[in-house]
């Protein structure tokens, strides 16, 4: 059945709101774990580890939303950026906070905390990242003449 | 029944200043309305009221059988297109265009359409995703109609919309703006000071002055049969030449000519006989090669035509000449009237005689 070819049309001219707007809470979801983690008063973290855990942060942080920028105009490569920032947020999970709540340096309440906060940002880099993908691929196929649309039929 | 009525139309300001004056106007479905006058004569102000952004002091607006005095703005649907585009900046073009439907919450897939389409008459296709400030004035202004477009209100009103605009490109975008009327054959109200707007665009012309109409009619109207002398020296680039005269019995007479009357001009002025009255005649109906000494005080060549400046006596006289002309300053030529196409109009009343 051919597509409706405004809504695919249409995409040519408007950003992609949505699969910024997921990428954008991602990091703000990541700043509250970036907060929640300096918070903490323990010298587990008073090492070379706190300055190259800053600039690690930052650099993420800033990662994510030139790659929010980009899939906003249906950039497909920079959706693959977020799969791969939402991979790497899950699995931070299991480094930082497991390791800590461990050796017992951060109680389970600030644990939980923080996974949450770092799950809920993989999420929505997650979500932003199948958002991005599939509108800039029907954009793209669209741009190439692959997909028929209800024009074609008129 | 008309499109639009205004049926008495008064305008008093709250400091007693009066604006429009009783204007009354009916407009046919599809036509092209021009209010044509100078600076403060009440055009723009009738555009507002029409508009709902000016609240109408006394006096009726009917839109299709609707009485709409005192409707709000809203609630008319009637797009406005202002002199200074109005914009805004930080949207693209295709947002700009597509900003009232989504206020009117239609669907995205229909304002797509509709945006599409307004782009597609107006060759905006290729701007869409530019912000304003990348496009030329007469692209901005397309975009300004392209907005009134989309929404395919029941009226068209144009603030001065060429004003901000070179000439060149004004030319052109005249030229689009009546290509774009006989598309859409959209009803429009457009004000501008400009006779030469007024005169190419309109279906109708209403000319005004000091919050009054002084004339409304068809172009050709305003032009061959102005109904008073405002009008006459109005309308018309140059305006056309006023010289008092004297009516004799057979003739006219002024201090710098004399001309027999036929009878036909004898019946037209038989009341005015022995009275002062102003003879007009436009520049173009003045030829050479005629009885009257004119002295020249510079030519203004034009290409096409020759615009001649100079005086007979101590009378100023503007003659446009088809050919190309040399003349020197204080050269004595002899020139002539076209007494097909001259005017009289009365000197107290200031109306036309016919």
């Amino acid at each position: 059945m051919a597509r409706n070819w405004a809504s695919i049309d249409k995409m040519k001219y408007k950003k992609d709101s949505l699969a910024f707007a997921f990428a954008v809470l991602g990091l703000i979801a990541n700043v509250v774990y970036f907060a929640l983690l300096y918070k903490n008063n323990s010298n587990f973290f008073y090492s070379y580890m706190m300055g190259i855990s800053v600039i690690y942060n930052l650099v993420f942080m800033l990662i994510v939303f030139l790659s929010a920028e980009e899939v906003k105009t249906y950039h497909r490569n920079y959706s693959f950026v977020l799969f791969v920032l939402a991979g790497i947020q899950f699995f931070r999970i299991f480094f930082y906070p497991r390791r800590a709540l461990k050796a017992e340096v951060i109680t389970g309440d600030a644990y939980l905390r923080m996974a949450i906060c770092l799950a809920v940002s993989g999420v929505f880099l997650l979500f932003a990242a199948i958002k991005s993908f599939w509108s800039s691929t029907i954009l793209k196929r669209y741009l190439e003449g692959k997909i028929k649309t209800s024009a074609d039929e008129v | 029944m008309p499109k639009v009525e205004l049926i008495g139309l008064k305008k008093i300001y709250d400091s007693g200043v009066e604006a429009v004056h009783d204007f009354n106007l009916e407009i046919e479905e599809g036509e092209f309305v021009v209010l044509v006058g100078p600076s403060g004569c009440g055009k723009t102000t009738t555009l507002r009221m029409v508009a709902g952004l000016e609240d109408i002091t006394s006096g009726r607006l009917i839109i299709e059988g609707k009485d709409v005095t005192t409707m709000p703005p809203k609630e008319r649907d009637i797009a406005f297109v202002f002199q200074n585009y109005a914009l805004y900046s930080h949207m693209t073009v295709y947002q700009n265009m597509a900003f009232s439907l989504v206020l009117h919450r239609e669907n995205s897939n229909l304002i797509h359409r509709k945006v599409l389409a307004a782009a597609e008459i107006l060759g905006l296709t290729d701007q869409l995703n530019k912000k304003p400030k990348q496009l030329s004035g007469g692209q901005r202004q397309r975009v300004a109609i392209g907005r009134a477009i989309v929404r395919n209100p029941k009226l068209f009103l144009f603030d001065e919309p060429l004003s901000n605009l070179d000439a060149k490109l004004r030319n052109a975008m005249r030229r689009e703006l009546l290509l774009l009327h006989q598309k859409l054959k959209a009803t429009i109200i457009y004000v501008t000071h400009d006779q030469m707007e007024a005169l190419t665009l309109a279906d109708k012309i209403v000319c005004m002055s000091m919050g009054h109409v002084q004339q409304i009619g068809t172009p050709l109207e305003l032009y061959y049969k102005p109904s008073n002398l405002f009008v006459a020296s109005f309308i018309g680039l140059p305006p056309m030449n006023l010289i008092d005269v004297e009516v004799k019995a057979d003739r006219i007479a002024s201090p710098y000519f004399e001309l027999p009357l036929d009878d036909k001009r004898k019946q037209l002025l038989k009341n005015h006989v022995g009275k002062m009255v102003v003879f007009g005649v436009r520049p173009e109906d003045i030829h050479e090669h005629g009885e009257i000494s004119f002295r020249v005080t510079n030519n203004e060549n034009l290409g096409q035509s020759t615009l001649v400046h100079g005086y007979l006596k101590n009378q100023k006289l503007v003659c446009k000449f088809r050919l190309w002309t040399n003349y020197r300053p204080n050269d004595i030529i002899k020139i002539g009237f076209n007494m097909d196409k001259i005017h009289f109009f009365d000197k107290d009343t200031t109306m036309a005689i016919r």
